[in-house]
């Protein structure tokens, strides 16, 4: 949208000169030095599309005169995106005498992320110009592997300060076990132990975090910041894969110079960004014990949110204090504390005194404190704010009424249904509603008998849940009151009703009522009492002219199952209303009709993102051999909502298939991890099926499904990832021992014993043996 | 407290929020829109986010309450002096010498939530001695805000970032934390307008400055590309827009071209 006319032209003129193929190499070459941002970029890709043509060009580009960056860089850029074989020629300018060639070779080479290029960006790494030296080691990251980090490693140990750097913030990324040593070494050099810090920090090795955490009592301020950041950063990693950060708090809990690690994060606050406040006062809080809620309640003034924040995982030591600062705080300290307090029932006096607050978003706060304290002595308080000029306030009263109950209740809530305030009495009609008390009857017939409509229709949601023919009767009555919308209540309320013949004959009527919503409410409830008879009369509100009514039949017709309906069902699927049919999916997913699922498999590649949604949730519910492949499609939608809907469906599915197909989405990282997720929920066969994929994983596969064993959190799971030392693979021994390591474990004591003494491999033997010292 | 609310229902209900307004839900945000949606149907009468969604979809009265309901989610919150760098750039570099060459500029502050912003600008303005010489429009999606911004009536929050000389001066303490000099308010005009309705925003005209600054964090990528293409339709040429620190429009292409100008990054129509 943002091309010039110009743009577009010349645009145009490079996709032709692109159809043309490889005799266009030189003029698309010289099309590199063009003006415009957005021509070059459709030359690049031009060039990168025509492969190995435009390989040695590009190459010539690089190696000859370099005086036009812009060029340049779009060469580069398309070497990086060709589809021919870069690696020959590109190492031919390895030794080339110009560094700035030589540099470009390691950047093209690590941007596509090529494995034979290891070696020899492992030799470039240690090149005698800094600048091709720099661009090795990131590209060595970009890479990956052990050899990549084998290089990094010797990088980091020369000691050249200029590589040493780049070197760090590469090897934290690799995630590799083996850079825990080495960067813990560091910590004790003052030049380099906050690049350590943040580099251990990424590494996500929870075996960092004893020899970060030992470092806090005497470590400077910006040090002390960046180990903070670097355990929080570890805590989510294993968080995140193993579903707990206990064996991270436990190390924290450990550390030798407690009570000073605690003074020197709590020192560190002042004058720290705001993931840095943060992150100190989440290390305090886990750090557990007295000192370190005193800490963070003293916090609260320097770094209110921070602090609030890490309280929240802090036990009910603190209480006390708590309950204090709410009561000298002001709204936005209040706004802040509420949420702390959960089944602290000393804290009710205190919420109680928060929900006369000036800032409703604290009464609202005040309001779910004392649903979650669960005292209903806070009951009558509650009472006062029915009528609450915010109506979120009001909401949250009656909502936490309803959750408390209390014997006062019945009481206060007849007593408020009478109150003058019609929105008292709305909201008291709403808590009578909820309980259903016989006693209410008398106070929802004078609310009937009242001039005001809300409160009629407040009252007729109450009548259906009281056991009393005069209700029924009631109701029924006011089916054919004179305000529309009374009726409409009515019919609403009916559908809760049992189905005697006399309501279902008021419903019937309702069908045919010259107000639309109360015709939609009338549909809705013969709908859910699966009226039949109703049948032909729903079929022919299909083509009513409102909307809603339209929706409502075909909603209806789904729960009626009659061959009528069913066939208007399918009719309504094509129909040019978005919400007509979307609901006709719904009603064809609920009848399970094999027939239907080729309308569900085409709907669940409608171009509507809605439709999608919703073909996909009924298909889902289908016995049918065509309803995987069809989710399998939608786990790599554009959209991430259908991604997360078809991947979660997919975890669900009971046929067989389905962690295969959950596993097989680990490849692609717009799926990975919605899909470790997903493996993540117990299934039939969910375990076996892991292990079978786990031997003969690659790369980070057998991470992942390791994460997911861990994250099923059961004995069973934690079974499998002990039996995965005993694979052949080496990567899911690995990931095994590396995830045994992370937990804190009881099982697999033997294995793991075997495992230290006789693994094969160096890294499961270390690894066995940090969880076996656990 | 709320209603439930379905993934599909969601889908729809965000949607016909996003089609209206241009804010944006991830399926994230399903629980705070069921949370913010649910007081207002259940006292439209609803019990059901999928009736209510239906009473706004096909009820006559179902436009009143969507652009009730946008209001009850839009974010209105602000305060004066915000990223005030980037508004003194703007003055100095682009509404001086544009009055120094004779002519009268134009201003959108294009979603002035309370009014903090535009009246910021008002200030600094008046201490150039601009404020009758340049046009200031302060818009907004919501009439309650703007209701808001009119009164000039603002709480301590709004005070957070306050520099020295402006308290007594252009805010002057009242009862409840601080009144807007009422000079200040009527320098500028202010109007409700719908940035993703792109005909109203055309026919507000051209101006030479646009704010548009902390608002399309709330919008998806779609829109934001298409709310980009209209700004840069009505910024005059050489024209300045400027958006929120945060935000950036350079994925979007190079028609505006972005430069920087006292430390301060910004948007501008080529001549």
């Amino acid at each position: 949208m943002f091309l010039s006319a110009d743009d577009q032209k010349r645009l145009a003129e490079i996709d032709s000169l692109s159809a043309e193929g490889a005799v266009a190499v030189p003029r698309l070459i010289d099309a590199l030095s063009d003006t415009s941002w957005a021509v070059r970029r459709g030359v690049v890709a031009a060039l990168g599309r025509l492969g190995d043509a435009a390989v040695q060009p590009l190459c010539d580009v690089v190696a000859g005169s370099r005086g036009d960056e812009a060029r340049l860089a779009a060469a580069v850029d398309a070497l990086v995106a060709s589809r021919g074989d870069v690696f020959g020629p590109m190492s031919r300018l390895a030794d080339h005498p110009d560094p700035h060639v030589v540099a470009d070779v390691a950047q093209v080479l690590g941007r596509r992320k090529s494995e034979r290029a290891v070696p020899l960006l492992a030799r470039l790494s240690a090149h005698e110009d800094d600048n091709v030296s720099v661009a090795a080691i990131e590209a060595l990251g970009r890479v990956g592997g052990r050899v990549a980090v084998d290089s990094l490693l010797a990088t980091v140990r020369g000691g050249n300060f200029f590589r040493t750097f780049p070197a760090l913030d590469v090897l934290g990324r690799t995630g590799d076990p083996r850079v825990v040593e080495p960067l813990v070494a560091l910590l004790e050099n003052p030049f380099y132990a906050p690049e350590a810090a943040r580099a251990l920090g990424r590494s996500g090795q929870v075996s960092a975090v004893g020899p970060l955490a030992a470092q806090l009592h005497r470590a400077p301020d910006a040090v002390v910041r960046a180990i903070a950041l670097a355990i929080s950063e570890i805590h989510d990693v294993v968080v995140r894969n193993f579903a707990s950060g206990a064996t991270v708090q436990r190390q924290l809990q450990e550390c030798p110079s407690f009570q000073g690690a605690i003074r020197r994060l709590a020192h560190a606050v002042a004058g720290a960004a705001d993931d840095e406040q943060r992150a100190l006062c989440r290390v305090i809080a886990w750090m557990g014990a007295e000192e370190a809620s005193s800490s963070l309640l003293a916090l609260l003034d320097a770094v209110p949110a921070a602090a609030a924040d890490a309280l929240k995982s802090v036990g009910q030591e603190v209480d006390a204090q708590i309950i204090a600062a709410l009561r000298r705080g002001d709204s936005a300290r209040r706004l802040m504390l509420l949420p702390l307090i959960v089944g602290r029932n000393s804290a009710a006096r205190e919420a109680i005194a928060c929900l006369g607050d000036e800032d409703p978003a604290v009464r609202v706060s005040a309001c779910e404190v004392l649903t979650r304290i669960g005292d209903s002595s806070a009951v009558p308080a509650l009472f006062q704010h029915l009528g609450d000029p915010d109506l979120g306030v009001a909401h949250a009263a009656v909502s936490a009424i309803q959750s408390l109950g209390s014997g006062d209740t019945e009481r206060l809530a007849l007593e408020a249904a009478r109150s003058a305030d019609p929105a008292v009495r709305r909201a008291a009609l709403r808590i009578v509603a909820y309980f259903g008390w016989a006693s209410a009857l008398d106070v929802l017939r004078e609310a009937l008998a009242g001039d005001d409509e809300r409160l009629r229709e407040a009252a007729l949601a109450g009548l259906a849940f009281i056991e009393d023919p005069r209700a029924l009767a009631l109701l029924v009555e006011h089916g054919a009151h004179s305000s529309a919308r009374t009726r409409a209540s009515a019919m609403r309320s009916l559908g809760q009703a049992p189905p005697t013949p006399e309501i279902l004959e008021t419903l019937r009527r309702g069908l045919r009522d010259e107000d639309a919503w109360v015709t939609y409410f009338a549909c809705q409830s013969l709908g859910k009492l699966r009226d039949v008879e109703s049948s032909d009369a729903i079929v022919r509100l299909v083509d009513h002219p409102s909307g809603q009514v339209r929706v409502a039949a075909v909603e209806a017709l789904a729960y009626l199952q009659t061959r009528v309906a069913r066939e208007a069902l399918r009719a309504a699927s094509g129909s040019p209303d978005a919400d007509v049919q979307r609901a006709a999916l719904v009603g064809l997913g609920m009848a399970r009709q094999h027939d239907a699922v080729p309308i569900l498999v085409d709907a669940a590649r409608s171009g509507e993102r809605a439709t999608r949604l919703i073909a996909l949730s009924s298909l889902a519910d289908q016995d049918s051999p065509e309803v995987l492949p069809v989710l399998l499609e939608a786990a790599t939608d554009p959209d991430e909502s259908i991604r997360e809907a078809a991947i979660s469906r997919i975890a669900e599915w009971n046929g067989p298939g389905a962690t295969h197909v959950l596993v097989g989405l680990l490849a692609n990282p717009l799926t990975r991890e919605r899909a470790v997720d997903a493996l993540a929920l117990p299934a039939p066969g969910r375990i076996q099926g892991i292990l079978a994929a786990l031997d003969g994983a690659e790369g980070d596969v057998p991470a992942l499904l390791v994460s997911a064993l861990a994250r099923l959190d059961r004995p069973d799971g934690r079974a499998a990832i002990v039996s995965a030392l005993e694979m052949r693979s080496t990567a899911a021994r690995r990931a095994a021992a590396e995830a045994l390591a992370a937990l804190d474990v009881r099982e697999g004591t033997d294995a793991l014993s075997r495992a230290a003494e006789h693994d094969p491999d160096p890294e499961v033997r270390r690894l066995a043996n940090i969880a076996l010292s656990r | 407290m709320a209603l439930p609310l379905p993934p599909p229902v969601f889908t729809i209900l965000s949607g016909l929020v996003e089609d209206r307004s241009g804010l944006h839900y991830s399926s994230e945000d399903r629980e705070l829109l069921a949370e913010k949606v649910s007081p207002r149907a259940i006292d439209a009468g609803f019990t059901s986010l999928l009736d209510y969604y239906y009473f706004l979809r096909y009820d006559p009265a179902g436009e009143v309450e969507l652009d009730a309901l946008v209001e009850t989610l839009c974010v209105h919150e602000s305060y004066f002096f915000r990223e005030a760098e980037q508004l003194r750039v703007a003055v100095s570099e682009c509404l001086v010498p544009a009055v120094e060459q004779g002519r009268r500029p134009r201003v959108w502050c294009a979603a002035a939530a309370g009014g903090e912003e535009p009246l910021t600008l008002a200030m600094m303005l008046a201490d150039q001695d601009l404020l009758g010489r340049v046009d200031v429009l302060a818009s907004d999606i919501s009439e309650r805000a703007l209701a808001r911004a009119r009164s000039g009536s603002y709480g301590p929050r709004a005070l957070r970032a306050l520099p020295g000389g402006v308290l007594g001066r252009w805010l002057h303490p009242s009862s409840n934390g601080v009144s807007a000099d009422s000079a200040l308010i009527r320098a500028i005009d202010w109007r409700r307008v719908n940035l993703v309705d792109s005909a109203v925003v055309r026919a507000l005209g051209s101006f030479d400055l646009v704010l548009c600054r902390n608002v399309l964090i709330y919008f998806s990528e779609g829109t934001t590309r298409r709310l980009a293409g209209t700004l840069a339709d009505v910024l005059a040429p050489e024209g300045w827009l400027l958006v929120g620190v945060s935000e950036s429009l350079m994925r979007f292409g190079t028609a505006l071209t972005c430069e920087e100008r006292g430390g301060v990054f910004l948007y501008r129509r080529a001549r």
